[in-house]
Formats: C-alpha cells, sequence, structure tokens
C-alpha cells in the first residue's frame, strides 16, 4: 500500500449504535469508499455461558443452550441434549424423535424467515421485512399452543421430549405451513427476480468452497457453493428421524463462478432449505407414532451422569453447531461444557471476505451470512 | 462448468491414521469408532499432524480448538476436525503442563482456527507460540489474565444461601461445583 | 393511462379505505380483552399449599434461585410458604414438572409489569391466589 492511500485511511466503528449492527462492532479501515481493513470485533454479549453450564444440572443446562439463539431455540438446545444422552446411554423412544425432527424443522423454518426479512432491512428494502414476519408469527403461535412459550421454548429433555403434540398444535402448524406454502413461492420469484436485488446483491461476498471451509463456514454458507455438506444426511443421528422421509440436500450454483457463491446465492440457497424444510414436516406429520414421549426412567438417569466424554452436533440454521461435554464421575455438572457456534466462524470470516469490497456492501455481506451474536459471544 | 476441486480425492480414516502415525510415530492412536478417529499428539509435533490432515483432507472443516483444565497445572486442548467427503470427524488431543504451557499455533495453517486460539488463550491461559494477534476476544479488561474457565477461578456463589435449603456439606459433589 | 382508468384506481383505493374504516381493528383492545393464551401458557405460578409437602423438589429445580422456601411457615399439616422472586424467573417450567403432588403450577397471567421491584417478589400470599390488585388509570379500571 503506498503511503499516501494510508494518509487518506479513516477508521470507523461499524456499531455498537448502528441499526444493522444489531450491537456488535466491527472496525472498518477505509480508503475513499473502500474498505481495506476489516476486524471484527467479539465480545459485547458474552455472557460466559460455558462457566454457567458448569453450574447448572443436566436439566437446566439446556436452557441456556436455547438462550443463546432464541430464533433457533429447538436447535440451539438439541446438542446439550444429545450430549448427555450420549454419556447417560438413554434411548429416545419413537415419537420422541420424530417430535423432535419436526419441531427442530419448524425451528429452522422460522429463524430463517426471521433472517430474510432481516436482510431485506439491510438491503433498505423495508416492505421485504414484514412480509415473512407476518408468516413467523404463525410458527410462533404453533409453538406457544405446544410449549407455553413462543421463544424459549424449552422443549427437549434427556430422553425425550417434554410436551406432547395435541390436535391443536398440529393444526396450528399445518395452518402455519399451509401459509408460508403459498406465500414463499411468490416472494421467492418477486425478489430472486428483482433486478434491483439482483443488483444489490450478485457478486458480491464471493468466496470459494475451499477457502470458506478454511475459515470455518458451513451450513447455507457452503452449501451455496454447491458442496452437499448437512449434517443430517452426513452424519445421521439415532435420535432423530430423518430418514423417515425422502429429502435431498438442497445445493445453489453459480453459473458465472462455479464453486462460489455470492451474497445472491446465499439467499436462494436459503429459500431453498425453508422448502426442504417444510417439505421434512409434511412428510413427517403423518407418521408420528403413538406411545411415550419420554423415557420414565430419564429423569433419574440424567440426574448423575458416569464418567464420559460426548459430542453432540446437529446441523443448525446457520451451521455445524456442536456441544463438547465432559462429565466426572457421579457428577450433577459438567465437568467442561465447550459449544461452537456456526457464527463464530461466520464473524470470523468477515476479516478476510470484507476487504476490497465497498462501504455500503459491508452490510449486504455480513447480512448475507446469516450472522447471530449469541453464537458467537456466548 | 467444472466440480469444485476439493471433491477430487477421498480418503478413509484408518489410512489417515496410518499416514499420520508413519510421518510421526510418536502420535498415538487412542479409538476409532466407524467415522470417528481420535489422535494423541504430543504437543511439539501439532504443526506437523495439522498440517499433514490439512494436505490427506481436501475438505477439512476445522470446527473447534479448545481447551480442558485438568487441574494441578494439567491441560488439555482439543482440535476437532470434520471432512464432509469422507464422512470423517476426527479429533486431536494434546495434552499440556505447567503454569504458563505453550503450543504452536496452527492458525496459518486453518485461518478459521485463529479466533478459537485466541478464546483459549484468554480462557485458559494457554499460550499459542506463532499466533499473531492474542487480544482478549470476548472478555473485558479487568478480566484480562484471570482466565475464567480454569477450575481455580472462583466464582460468586452467595446467591445459593437464599434459597432457604440447608448449605452442602463440605466435601461432598454438590459443595464443589 | 385514461382519464376513466384514474378514476376508476382512485374509486378502488377509496371503496377499499371505506371498507377498512367500518371494519373491526385486526388488533386486541388490550387491557379490555386479551389475546388467547393456551392452556400450556407458562405464566406466573399458582401454589397449592393443601397439597404441599415441603419436599423442595421446585427450590433445587430452579436455574435461577428464583424460589426460596420457608418451612417455619406453615398453614395446613406439612406445608411450607414459597417466595417467588419474579426478577429473576425465566419461566422454564422445570419447578412444575419438579412437583410431584400437584401443588405448583403455571397459569395464564403473562402480564405481570409492576411499579417497583420489590413489587414482583411474590410471598406466600399472593402465590396461593390468582386475584391481584385492579389496575386503576384515569378513572378507569382494567382487569
Amino acid at each position: 500500500m503506498c503511503p499516501e492511500i494510508v494518509d487518506e485511511a479513516a477508521q470507523v466503528w461499524f456499531g455498537p449504535q448502528h441499526v444493522s449492527a444489531h450491537g456488535w462492532a466491527t472496525k472498518l479501515t477505509i480508503v475513499g469508499d473502500y474498505i481495506v481493513e476489516c476486524d471484527p470485533n467479539a465480545g459485547y454479549f458474552h455472557r460466559s455461558a460455558e462457566k454457567c453450564l458448569e453450574f447448572r444440572n443436566f436439566q437446566q443446562g439446556a436452557l441456556i443452550m436455547e438462550r443463546l439463539c432464541m430464533l433457533e431455540a429447538f436447535l440451539a438446545e438439541y446438542p446439550y441434549v444429545k450430549a448427555v444422552e450420549q454419556i447417560a446411554q438413554l434411548d429416545v423412544p419413537e415419537r420422541a424423535r420424530v417430535m423432535r425432527t419436526i419441531m427442530m424443522e419448524a425451528s429452522r423454518i422460522h429463524s430463517l424467515q426471521f433472517w430474510w426479512g432481516q436482510f431485506g432491512a439491510e438491503l433498505g428494502l423495508f416492505a421485504m421485512t414484514l412480509w415473512p414476519w407476518v408468516d413467523r408469527e404463525y410458527f410462533l403461535d404453533a409453538f406457544e399452543e405446544l410449549t407455553g412459550s413462543r421463544h424459549a421454548v424449552s422443549y427437549s429433555a434427556p430422553g425425550g421430549v417434554k410436551y406432547d403434540f395435541n390436535e391443536k398444535s398440529i393444526k396450528m402448524l399445518e395452518r402455519a405451513l399451509d401459509r408460508l406454502e403459498d406465500r414463499l413461492p411468490k416472494f421467492r420469484d418477486m425478489i430472486l427476480r428483482s433486478p434491483t436485488f439482483k443488483l444489490r446483491t450478485k457478486k458480491i461476498g464471493l468466496f470459494d468452497a475451499a477457502q470458506g471451509l478454511k475459515w470455518g463456514l458451513s451450513g447455507p454458507n457452503i452449501k451455496a457453493c454447491g458442496i452437499p455438506m448437512d449434517l443430517r444426511k452426513d452424519d445421521p443421528d439415532p435420535n432423530l428421524a430423518y430418514e423417515m422421509c425422502d429429502w435431498e440436500v438442497p445445493v445453489t450454483t453459480n453459473e458465472d463462478h462455479p464453486g462460489q457463491c455470492d451474497a445472491y446465492d446465499r439467499m436462494s440457497q436459503r429459500f431453498k432449505e425453508i422448502e426442504t424444510s417444510a417439505s421434512i414436516i409434511r412428510q413427517l406429520l403423518p407418521q408420528v407414532p403413538e406411545g411415550p414421549i419420554i423415557d420414565p426412567k430419564a429423569r433419574a438417569k440424567a440426574n448423575r451422569l458416569p464418567e464420559g466424554e460426548a459430542y453432540g452436533r446437529v446441523e443448525g440454521t446457520r451451521g455445524v453447531t456442536t456441544l463438547f461435554l465432559k462429565t466426572a464421575d457421579k457428577a450433577q455438572t459438567p465437568y467442561r461444557a465447550k459449544i461452537r457456534g456456526p457464527c463464530f466462524a461466520s464473524y470470523y470470516s468477515l476479516k478476510h471476505l470484507v476487504p476490497g469490497s465497498t462501504f455500503a456492501d459491508f452490510v449486504v455481506i455480513f447480512g448475507s451470512l446469516d450472522p447471530y451474536p449469541g453464537w458467537w459471544d456466548r | 462448468m467444472s466440480e469444485p476441486d476439493i471433491y477430487l480425492t477421498t480418503v478413509s480414516p484408518s489410512a489417515v491414521a496410518q499416514a499420520v502415525r508413519s510421518k510421526c510415530p510418536d502420535v498415538t492412536q487412542k479409538s476409532m469408532q466407524g467415522n470417528r478417529l481420535e489422535l494423541i499428539v504430543p504437543p511439539s509435533r501439532i504443526r506437523d499432524v495439522v498440517g499433514l490432515l490439512n494436505e490427506l483432507i481436501s475438505d477439512a472443516l476445522p470446527e473447534s480448538v479448545f481447551g480442558i483444565d485438568l487441574q494441578n497445572d494439567r491441560y488439555e486442548l482439543i482440535y476437532v476436525f470434520w471432512s464432509h467427503l469422507n464422512r470423517m470427524l476426527c479429533q486431536l488431543r494434546v495434552s499440556l503442563e505447567g503454569t504458563v504451557p505453550e503450543v504452536d499455533s496452527v492458525c496459518d495453517i486453518f485461518p478459521g482456527l485463529e479466533w478459537h486460539e485466541r478464546e483459549t488463550h484468554e480462557m485458559f491461559g494457554i499460550g499459542f507460540k506463532g499466533h499473531p494477534d492474542l487480544r482478549l476476544l470476548l472478555l473485558p479488561e479487568e478480566l484480562s489474565g484471570k482466565y475464567p474457565l480454569r477450575k481455580r477461578f472462583k466464582t460468586d456463589r452467595s446467591r445459593l444461601s437464599e434459597t432457604g435449603l440447608p448449605e452442602a456439606r463440605p466435601g461432598s459433589k454438590e459443595a464443589e461445583t | 393511462m385514461g382519464f376513466f382508468s384514474t378514476l376508476g384506481d382512485i374509486f378502488r383505493v377509496l371503496r377499499h379505505t371505506f371498507r377498512q374504516t367500518m371494519t373491526r381493528p385486526f388488533t386486541y383492545f388490550y387491557p379490555f380483552e386479551d389475546r388467547y393464551y393456551p392452556d400450556t401458557t407458562r405464566g406466573r405460578h399458582i401454589h397449592i399449599r393443601k397439597n404441599c409437602t415441603a419436599c423442595a423438589q421446585c427450590v433445587k429445580a430452579c436455574p435461577t434461585i428464583a424460589i426460596r422456601i420457608d418451612k417455619q411457615d406453615r398453614m395446613y399439616e406439612k406445608d411450607a410458604a414459597l417466595h417467588f422472586d419474579y426478577t429473576r424467573c425465566i419461566f422454564c417450567g422445570l419447578c412444575v414438572q419438579a412437583c410431584k403432588f400437584n401443588a405448583l403450577f403455571h397459569t395464564k397471567i403473562v402480564d405481570l409489569s409492576e411499579e417497583t421491584r420489590e413489587d414482583l417478589q411474590y410471598g406466600p400470599d399472593r402465590m396461593g391466589t390468582l386475584e391481584r390488585k385492579p389496575l386503576k388509570w384515569r378513572g378507569r379500571t382494567f382487569r
């Protein structure tokens, strides 16, 4: 870099007060209209969840997990529950397996609906914000009917689930799906074919798959590059029921730059994710078997766990979400719990992804990675 | 239209284990269940092993690096890699000792581990040699050097007395945690 | 665009406007009427002291130490008084699931806002009943 340019460079804090910064701050070095250096700063929401988990017993731990990311609460609490089940060697009843899977997919739809509304606001298309958020309300109503709470659901427990489906909650879930399936194709065509939207998102935030994997990106951000990397298929979980239905991992390929993805591809990938999730729920809803929803001895077994280590993983909305759990013998609390949030990597990757783009595109790149501060600050 | 080049090579978990052990004979293999591979790596060889993994597994996803405090100045570092193509989960375990343990940084091989190493440094006090930027990541300034995820760091437990329940007996499991 | 089609558009807009003016709003007239709450709603708790056996399972289950038990305060043979601190409660439902004697339940009441912090610390008298002070505002009474 020649010295004249460095003299011109200005340092700008993007956030934490900026509206589309949602409370986190990124230090940008700007020359003219171009960003030459990006330094993401995490830690504004740090609540030491990992230390907190060391002081909560195995029933209470999932509550902390779901509060890390309220948008995908069903998915967020699952790695913890899964790790506890692995160590305690609990069997999950068939009905609970299917119910969990259904609610996790519903939660994924809810989270993605929220995301693309928010992405609309970040692009400046404010009308786009409220279309999915209306549909999302119907999912929230279904969650409330089932669990009694709209966001902090606390649904999975070690060995099963806590609340049983009733007629009304299934009906509300179907109503939400009906509305989604009616409206989503219209919105998808309207947005993805819109020349304005294409101008704003095509060739912005371009990275290729090998690079993205090195940065630790996963989930839709990698699937948009054309790689069907999905833990639901790759690492089949015996406590979930994805094998009971017929589905394919959705991928998006960029015709101009094969093996790469830009903000437009990530948007269209997430529309495909919503459709896949909806089709999984549609296939699983008639297949819910009768039976108990929780192993009756699970509560006693999860009270004190034997010594062991487990690695609970789930394909979250934003990518690979894992929890490492280590327990001491006959302990009521974990010895060590490590949360790996998918957005830890997506926020880090801004450091490599953003330099070279214009300041106006920063929000688009950032928003298109589906960031959620709870996952990196924990 | 060409396939992405990371699709080119597949490798099985046992082949990875063999390749690593032939290059670094002091690496021991702990267990292998299905697609999960666990290797115990001495601290001095971590760069070699991670570099080898990077060559062998073309689509390695660096999932995380984290520390565990085993008390009495013993620490364990766990590196987790996932490969979609081979459906393989690879865990590397490194045992460390000392009040200020140090290990080589691997963040130039896998840039995604840079922040994980930064976090491990501030939470456990494990040094990473060759890391470009070991500032605090999540913690506020006043917790710098306190290493809160070490077991030695005591948290405020005064609220427990507000429940009206009798205190846990000293020495019992509940009193420790 | 012709004159008549513009006029037609204006009439269509006007018709829509008048129709919307005459219909009832989509929102609820809170606090005169409340929205629908399902039976599973995890609102504030009610403590039925007749069934309580002072086993303190709810206190042990609470992740945020929001419940305090007072075993000296007895109304029946073997019950205990519960003090709830709703500044800490996260409405997770673990205490209700821990209760084996049907003595603690969630209710549908979720509008808990009070004027001071102390008002949110519910003593045993408020935990046993769902009745509460009526809300008076500008000479009108709600709830």
